[in-house]
């Protein structure tokens, strides 16, 4: 293969969003193209036609000036073109050696699922990115399934290989040995379009960079153009990024875990934090080092085993995450599908999902719909979600804009602690932007923020303060400015 | 919406939740539920309008193969449902003898509804219709009232036995995680030999037949068509479905249900006790399925008699999952299988086929409702290999 053409695609959902209007795009055999654009841009759209999830209005899919007819993802990966999801397709009830060769079997054999495995984690090794073949998906860490992901997506082998945000859940050494593979297959002469939002990655990765907005191509770009000028592009107006103000005098202590230990895979073991009024914590770490544990325990979702967790001064006896919210603590989770929204339901119906009383959307028991769509339309308008209308399922928004209505709804709280997992996760430059502006506003409204996050330059662009996680132990503290001894802690190295 | 069909087989979505349902439930179990989960999310999700298509869709499948079957016993399909259609539709005995079957199955199934919407698989309404029937009975046969207080106390009493009754299996997945698929239907045996015992032994009425003492007067529903058995039971499901329909969609206790059936763990992140939200539900279930039951017994049947049927509990499956778990879906769809029942007894008669011939068909009915959105994708898919065979050529 050449080149695999997209031409004039048009793809509208109804009732009126225009998700790709008249796109011409080309991808060449040997090259790595970077798609970048805001969320709900229509990146994953595009890709999703051209990968044969989706169909499109209008258009032409050419490959070496051949039309092609994409009726199912099958029909594509027999054109060889494959797609790595951003919304994860395993079936979580199969292994990760199954979902990966699901449907790649081979013909009249009975599956044998030894070899299977030992062939799957082969596969996996050889490419960089280690999967345990044997585990059921619905067992394994987000970080994880998409690695199990791209792993499926290489087995199958393609010359057109399409990767929608794959890094967002991924650490950077993972990052780098999909990089690595991706350098490959550019070599071997395949095409990969790659789709992020962290630009420096783009421009380390790409050979070229396509920028779309509403829907539409509004640029190429070599992949050495300065990063801001990438963001002005995809945003439509120079982005600012918000920098942390002085030091807030710091307040009274907001919250407070001693000793404490939870269950987990680590769990906690033994963790103090002090977190005061009118400062951001950060809570540095690789993936999957106990920061699930330490934000569900936050939040109430999981007990601890031992220790206490204190807020505002006080000590919990009993706790669960209706007392929790109830004294001011909200979380942004980390896992959005399965804890944030409730994606069959409408906008508005999520954005009420927590506050139904203290915001007086109750009244004896009945439900104040019209007054619950009008603070919904406030706040799609306030935190810029773009959505067809506040009717619309939260599960047919695009990732960034599913993000943004967990936020509003958090922040909408009026919350005195928010903790922030991963809270730029899948984001694009404008709306992380949005999202840190959100919580240094609460920062400097004398609020608390704990932040637990794998992103090493949001952590020190935004913390005060700086604990760093290190196999379910606070390994050390730091300063917002001592990246190398940050780096050295979330190592495992004494520093 | 196309989606990968992979996907759709478990979730009826596009995102298939990381993670999934951590339910604490053993794999089995939790396979079944998934599974389950899957059936009443496919017919809580998509817009109203696919869903009666579909639903539609499904009810001309069913009559198509039925009339296969027929043809291939050597009846006349045509005459058949000729039979069907006027013992259900043709003339005002007709019409109200549908009618009569409509009000329990219309209350037993906005019973079923609400429990899908919340996630809870209550399949035992046809248990807790017969406790809900006996208690009524036994109140109306035995405290004697004034009229109209006499109703009301065994309508009270119907709700409550029934939710008695549907809060047992909400105890016990709450405390011991025991699923409510298995445990409601067990219910539903033990219920039916709960009946057997009561009509033979301290509840029988006096005389040769196995029954709770006949209803008289005041205990019986008020007739509104005389010469049938149109009693006001039809009323009171009537008065049900906007009742039920402002309950799930304009109450706060409705909101947090739908959201912990739509997604346990986001509901549970929001504070809403998943716990709490199941054993309620069931129970409020339950007593709807128990007022079904004195429909039954004040408006039709007069006593609860030995080896009663409890049929419609199934029924009311159907029911539901034809009717999308919305209230108004739900008139109509138990309107239509009121109807049914109501016209088999007509074809019975008139062209010789057995009764069970009913259900062959609501069978076939829940086949194409769940499988319709596979099939859809299936034939869609033919054809655009078809076209594109075409266009090769
Ligand atoms: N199935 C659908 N039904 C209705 N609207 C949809 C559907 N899928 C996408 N959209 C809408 O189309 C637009 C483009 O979405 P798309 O997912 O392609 O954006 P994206 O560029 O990938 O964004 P992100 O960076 O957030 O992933 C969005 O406004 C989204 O709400
Ligand atoms: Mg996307």
């Amino acid at each position: 293969m050449r080149e695999l053409q997209l031409i004039d695609i048009d793809k509208r959902f109804p009732p009126n969003v225009q998700a790709c209007a008249g796109v011409s795009l080309t991808i060449r055999a040997g090259e790595v193209l970077a798609l970048l654009g805001e969320n709900g841009a229509g990146k994953t759209t595009l890709m999703r036609i051209a990968s044969g999830v989706t169909r499109p209005d209008r258009g032409l899919i050419l490959r070496d000036g051949e039309p092609l007819t994409l009726g199912s993802p099958r029909d594509a990966i027999g054109h060889g073109i494959g797609m790595v999801h951003q919304h994860f397709m395993l079936i979580p009830r199969l292994s990760v050696a199954e979902n990966v060769v699901l449907g790649f079997e081979g013909e009249g054999r009975v599956l044998d699922r030894v070899r299977l495995s030992r062939e799957v984690e082969h596969f996996s090794e050889k490419v960089g990115l280690r999967v345990d073949a044997r585990r059921r998906v619905d067992e394994l860490a987000v970080g994880e399934q998409q690695r199990v992901e791209i792993v499926r997506a290489l087995y199958r082998g393609a010359e057109v290989l399409i990767l929608d945000e794959p890094t967002a859940v991924l650490t950077p050494t993972e990052t780098d040995g999909l990089f690595r593979v991706v350098r490959e297959m550019a070599a071997a002469g395949k095409a990969v379009v790659f789709i992020s939002h962290k630009l420096h990655e783009v421009s380390q990765i790409a050979d070229r960079v396509v920028i779309l907005r509403n829907g539409e191509v509004v640029a190429e770009r070599p992949p050495t153009t300065p990063l801001g000028e990438l963001a002005a592009l995809m945003v439509g107006r120079p982005v600012e990024v918000p920098s942390r103000s002085e030091a807030v005098a710091r307040g009274q202590v907001a919250l407070e875990l001693s000793g404490a230990s939870s269950s987990g895979a680590p769990g906690l073991s033994e963790v103090s934090m002090v977190v005061g009024e009118g400062e951001i914590v950060g809570i540095a770490g690789v993936d999957g080092n106990g920061q699930v544990a330490l934000e569900e325990v936050l939040a109430g979702v999981r007990p601890l085993s031992s220790g206490t967790l204190a807020l505002g001064g006080s000590r919990l006896e009993r706790v669960s995450p209706e007392a929790i919210r109830r004294l001011g603590l909200v979380r942004i989770p980390s896992e959005r599908h399965r804890d944030g929204v409730v994606a069959p339901a409408s906008v508005w119906e999520n954005l009420l999902l927590f506050d139904l009383h203290r915001l007086g959307f109750a009244r004896h028991g009945a439900l104040r719909v019209r007054a619950a769509r009008r603070r919904a339309e406030q706040l799609v308008a306030q935190y810029g979600i773009r959505c067809g209308s506040v009717d619309q399922s939260v599960g047919e928004l695009s990732g960034g804009n599913q993000q943004k209505v967990v936020i509003a709804r958090e922040l909408a709280a009026e919350p005195s602690v928010v903790v922030a997992a991963q809270p730029t996760r899948g984001l694009d430059v404008g709306a992380t932007a949005g999202v840190h502006e959100s919580l240094l506003d609460h920062r400097a409204r004398g609020g608390a923020v704990v932040l637990i996050s794998a992103d090493l330059d949001e952590i020190c662009q935004l913390s005060d303060r700086v604990y760093v996680l290190y196999e379910g132990r606070v390994t050390g503290t730091a300063g917002p400015d001592e990246r190398e001894r940050i780096g050295r802690l979330m190592a495992g190295v004494a520093a | 919406m196309s989606v990968e069909p992979e996907a759709h087989v478990l979730g009826g979505e596009s995102q298939v939740a990381p993670g999934g349902l951590s339910t604490g439930a053993t794999p089995t179990t939790r396979g079944e539920r998934r599974a389950l989960v899957a059936l009443v999310r496919r017919g809580a999700i998509g817009t109203g309008g696919t869903r009666l298509v579909q639903s539609a869709i499904a009810v001309v499948v069913a009559f198509a193969l039925g009339a296969v079957a027929l043809a291939a016993n050597g009846i006349s399909p045509w005459a058949a449902y000729a039979a069907l259609a006027s013992g259900s539709l043709g003339g005002a005995q007709s019409l109200a003898s549908t009618a009569v079957q409509t009000a329990p199955l219309l209350v037993a199934s906005l019973a079923v509804g609400i429990s899908f919407r919340a996630g809870v698989f209550n399949i035992g309404a046809g248990g807790q219709l017969g406790v809900g029937a006996l208690s009524a009975a036994l109140v109306g046969g035995y405290v004697h009232l004034g009229s109209g207080i006499e109703l009301v106390a065994m309508a009270a009493a119907s709700l409550l036995g029934g939710a008695l009754w549907a809060a047992v299996p909400g105890l016990l997945k709450a405390y011991t995680g025991a699923s409510e698929v298995i445990t409601t239907l067990m219910l539903t045996y033990v219920a039916a030999n709960l009946i057997d015992y009561a009509v033979t032994g301290p509840a029988k009425a006096p005389g040769a037949i196995n029954q709770t003492p006949q209803l008289s007067g005041p205990a019986l529903l008020p007739t509104l068509v005389a010469n049938t058995q149109l009693t006001a039971a039809i009323l009171v499901g009537l008065v049900l479905v906007p009742v039920v329909w402002l309950l799930l969609f304009r109450t706060t206790y409705g909101f947090r249900l739908r959201m912990v059936g739509l997604n346990p763990g986001a509901a549970t992140a929001a504070g809403f006790s998943v716990r709490r939200v199941g054993v309620s539900v069931l129970a409020l279930s339950g007593a709807l399925a128990g007022l079904a039951g004195m429909l039954e017994v004040a408006g039709v049947l007069g006593s609860v008699p030995q080896n009663m049927s409890l049929q419609v509990g199934y029924t009311a499956i159907v029911v539901a999952l034809l009717g999308n778990n919305a209230p108004a879906g739900i008139l109509l769809a138990s309107a239509f299988l009121g109807a049914l029942t109501a016209g088999s007894t007509t074809m019975q008669s008139a062209v010789g086929v057995s009764g069970p011939f009913v259900v062959f068909l609501e069978g076939i009915m829940i086949g194409s409702v769940v499988g319709m959105p596979a099939l859809v994708r299936a034939w869609s898919r033919r054809r655009r290999g078809a076209a594109r065979k075409a266009g090769a050529r």
